[in-house]
């Protein structure tokens, strides 16, 4: 079924405006607000929804060959192959361009009417621009759907839209605190903005993961083709997973395995360390406490690179443990127990003496003043510490990497660049399988533990 | 009659007795119960850092080779002098690091400023954006540069492809294969991981701004940015500092993004990378020992400047 462009766009603005503005109206006017300021509010709001109308119809047009332009549909002309010279033409022909600059107007016209809003509309505008032409691509190409299904698309986002701005703004409007009283424009211009800003940044953060989990569900074959799915996989498989987890060539369970040792045993032991050194540099005073503290700080600072030479020579001639995993739980520490000591130490300093006094008046020992009374206090601030030293010892490179040089004895982070290629050609879809799998501990370990991480960094942080 | 009391031999079953609570009675005294709690950290702290930092020093002043008989020798100051006579060293080391460093550091602590910004404000599901945005900085670097590897592919990596499609280039940027945009990916991925520190950090601070003095500042006239840099500012600067003197030393010592996206080719070697390279591929370890003290004196003055800004504070 065939559509013709022109009064598709007609009928969306048709319904997408006087949705908006009725939307507008009748939320603002539930409020005790002004009812005009909803009726400006939902008409702009429309219009921006028929923008986003006409980029998607512009979409279906450049990439579904069966919605044709009405020229096109009178003279019986079949559509022609779809080549980006194309689609830039499409684009600049009257039947898109012409209701956009007509739009841009309308724009224009809301600005003088309502100059601040104008600041939110086109960030929001530019959004839903970057979302439609991304997200948009050769979706419906791809699925083998008709043309009618992009005008579908195109009405949907349209109401969808201007429906979305208003439920957006009520939303925003309703978590804010404070003055809730009247309709304030600035503060509406002033979420727009840092929304539209945190979105770009979460993507920003969060693609790589993003592709990292696509690429691991693509078969390997369609990884090198990317003109079939530009952002997503038609054929999703757990392949890469099952093969990497079954054949175990690479040693991927191995590098699993050595990781998890290493790990735990150099973080349980560092935490360990760590909690009495801190207690002690924090409690108790005796000649050279102040000192000892100091050095904890520097070595704290001290960057591996500077020993990592060193511990090559350390570990090879004096402990004769190179090239195997105790090198790392030797090595480990040295990162680790400097960061616990000083990380606990700023928590320690949070927890008064009060109640260690107390103890220690009803006869409590030192160490259980210590053991019954402080440890306890200061859990949330050790299970930070041992998260962290997890996550330090789990993701570390440069020592794995340049102590252990058989590749079936390195741990997972190692292992997984350096080996899943052949010569010099990468197994995409293995790599970022076994990607994925090496960061799920991380992210499973910090879904349980976020809440206390984050307070234990805080208390860290502010304190210095 | 009390002395005699005392000198009574104790029964020889009891012994271990008396000398258990000997000891409990000894290190019930924050004079020895102190030191003997730190001396698990000490160890580590001498054994393991302070011994090998010297060695590091020694070894810088050795032709030390890997695996070589006959190496070993003082030769003084030869291999710094080498180093700095190499040309590579001074026209792309020296100035990749600082580059790299400073460029790195600044635009992190720009963005996680912002991000932490953004982040202060009332919006639902507060924890759930606070957690998730620390994803970059806790997953394993090498494996998260791994995926940037792959996002930067010469032939197909996804950010051309979008932005081929979006027609906002018309050919591939080779990203990792010509030099500058070389460096310019491993600081983008360095600023990608370490944006987020500074966010949540940051943020941990904007916490403690009175928020009367916003309020205050606000009625008075003041507009955003005059808030943001006479109230917020002052009031954190001391978290502003230590983290990015923080983010400095860390920033200067960073071999893995380097290593595992360039392998330090297309002229992105940095002095830490450098030094991993000759101590670990080209096994010559005193060469290698002094490239990594070439970092030294910044580490130094980073050290000495954070140590007399966290002493200037009561805490």
């Amino acid at each position: 079924m065939d559509i013709p462009l022109l009064p598709v766009l007609l009928i969306s603005h048709l319904v997408a405006i006087p949705l908006g503005a009725i939307g507008g109206w009748a939320i603002i006017q539930t409020k005790n607000r002004d009812p005009r300021k909803g009726l400006v509010f939902g008409a702009v709001a429309g219009l921006l929804g028929g923008l986003v109308a006409i980029f998607a119809l512009w979409l279906a047009i450049a990439y579904i060959p069966t919605v044709r332009r009405p020229k096109d549909i009178a003279a019986g002309i079949e559509p022609p192959l779809i080549t980006k010279r194309t689609r830039h033409d499409i684009f600049m022909s009257s039947t898109v361009v012409v209701p956009l600059i007509i739009h841009i107007i309308l724009l224009v016209v809301a600005f003088y009417i309502k100059s601040v809003l104008i600041i939110a509309v086109a960030l929001i505008w530019l959004f839903s621009w970057f979302l439609c032409m991304v997200v948009g691509n050769k979706m419906f190409t791809n699925r083998g759907l008709r043309g009618s299904f992009g005008v579908l698309l195109g009405l949907v986002a349209g109401i969808g839209s201007a429906g979305g701005v208003m439920l957006l703004y009520w939303l925003l409007n309703a978590y804010l605190p404070g003055d809730r009283r009247g309709f304030r424009w600035s503060k509406l211009t002033e979420d727009a903005f840092a929304y539209t800003i945190l979105t770009i940044f979460l993507v920003l953060l969060l693609f790589p993961f993003y592709w990292m989990a696509i690429t691991a569900i693509t078969p390997e074959q369609e990884t090198t083709r990317l003109d079939d799915s530009l952002l997503w996989t038609t054929n999703p498989t757990f392949d890469n997973i099952e093969n990497l987890v079954d054949d175990d060539v690479p040693p991927f369970r191995r590098w699993m395995r050595t990781s998890l040792i290493v790990t735990v045993s150099t973080t349980i032991f560092s935490v360990v360390a760590g909690t009495l050194a801190a207690y002690s540099l924090v409690r108790f005073r005796f000649p050279a406490a102040r000192p000892l503290g100091l050095a904890m700080f520097i070595t704290y600072l001290v960057p591996p690179i500077l020993l990592f030479i060193p511990m090559m020579r350390l570990t090879e001639s004096v402990l004769g443990i190179y090239d195997s995993k105790w090198a790392l739980v030797v090595a480990y520490p040295t990162m680790l127990v400097p960061f616990s000591t000083w990380f606990l130490m700023g928590f320690f300093r949070s927890i008064p003496p009060d109640m260690e006094e107390c103890a220690r008046v009803d006869g409590a020992t030192y160490w259980q003043a210590f053991y019954k009374v402080t440890l306890p206090l200061a859990r949330p601030g050790i299970v930070s510490a041992a998260i962290f030293s997890f996550t330090l010892s789990w993701g570390e490179y440069m020592y794995a990497r340049g102590l252990i040089l058989s590749g079936n004895l390195w741990t997972l982070p190692v292992g997984v660049p350096n080996v899943l290629s052949t010569g010099d050609v990468f197994i995409w879809g293995q790599i970022m399988a076994a990607a994925l799998i090496g960061s799920l501990p991380i992210a499973i370990v910090y879904g349980f533990f976020m809440q206390s991480f984050v307070a234990g960094m805080t208390a860290g942080a502010v304190k210095g | 009659m009390q002395k005699e009391m005392e000198l009574q031999p104790t029964p020889i079953y009891l012994m271990p007795l008396r000398i258990l609570g000997a000891i409990r009675k000894w290190l019930d005294n924050e004079r020895h119960l102190g030191p003997i709690m730190i001396i698990p950290a000490m160890l580590v702290v001498i054994g393991l850092i302070a011994y090998p930092f010297g060695n590091a020093l020694w070894l810088s002043m050795t032709d030390t080779q890997a695996g070589q008989e006959g190496t070993g020798n003082y030769v003084g100051f030869d291999n710094f002098v080498d180093l700095w006579e190499m040309k590579d060293f001074r026209t792309i080391i020296i100035p990749n690091t600082l580059r790299y460093t400073f460029g790195a550091v600044v635009l992190k602590l720009a963005f996680g400023m912002g991000l932490a910004l953004l982040l202060n404000r009332p919006m639902p599901m507060k924890n759930v954006f606070r957690g998730v945005i620390l994803l970059p900085w806790i997953v394993p670097t090498s494996l998260s540069v791994m995926a940037w590897r792959w996002m930067l592919d010469p032939d197909f990596s996804i950010i051309n492809e979008m932005l081929i499609n979006l027609e906002i280039i018309d050919k591939d940027i080779l990203f990792l294969v010509k030099p500058k945009p070389a460096l310019w990916s491993v600081m983008a991925v360095n600023i990608w991981r370490g944006t987020p520190f500074f966010a949540v950090t940051l943020l941990a601070a904007l916490q403690v701004v009175p928020q009367e003095q916003l309020e205050a500042a606000q009625i008075d006239g003041a507009n955003v940015v005059q808030r943001f840099m006479k109230v917020i500012v002052p009031t954190i600067m001391p978290v502003i500092v230590v983290t990015t003197m923080f983010s400095l030393v860390r920033t200067l010592g960073d071999v893995e993004i380097v290593w595992v996206l360039t392998g330090g080719g297309r002229d992105t070697h940095l002095l830490a990378t450098y030094s991993y390279q000759l101590g670990f591929t080209a096994t010559q370890l005193g060469r290698g020992a002094a490239a990594s003290l070439f970092l030294f004196p910044g580490f130094l003055v980073l050290m000495f400047l954070q140590l007399r800004y966290l002493q200037n504070r009561d805490y």
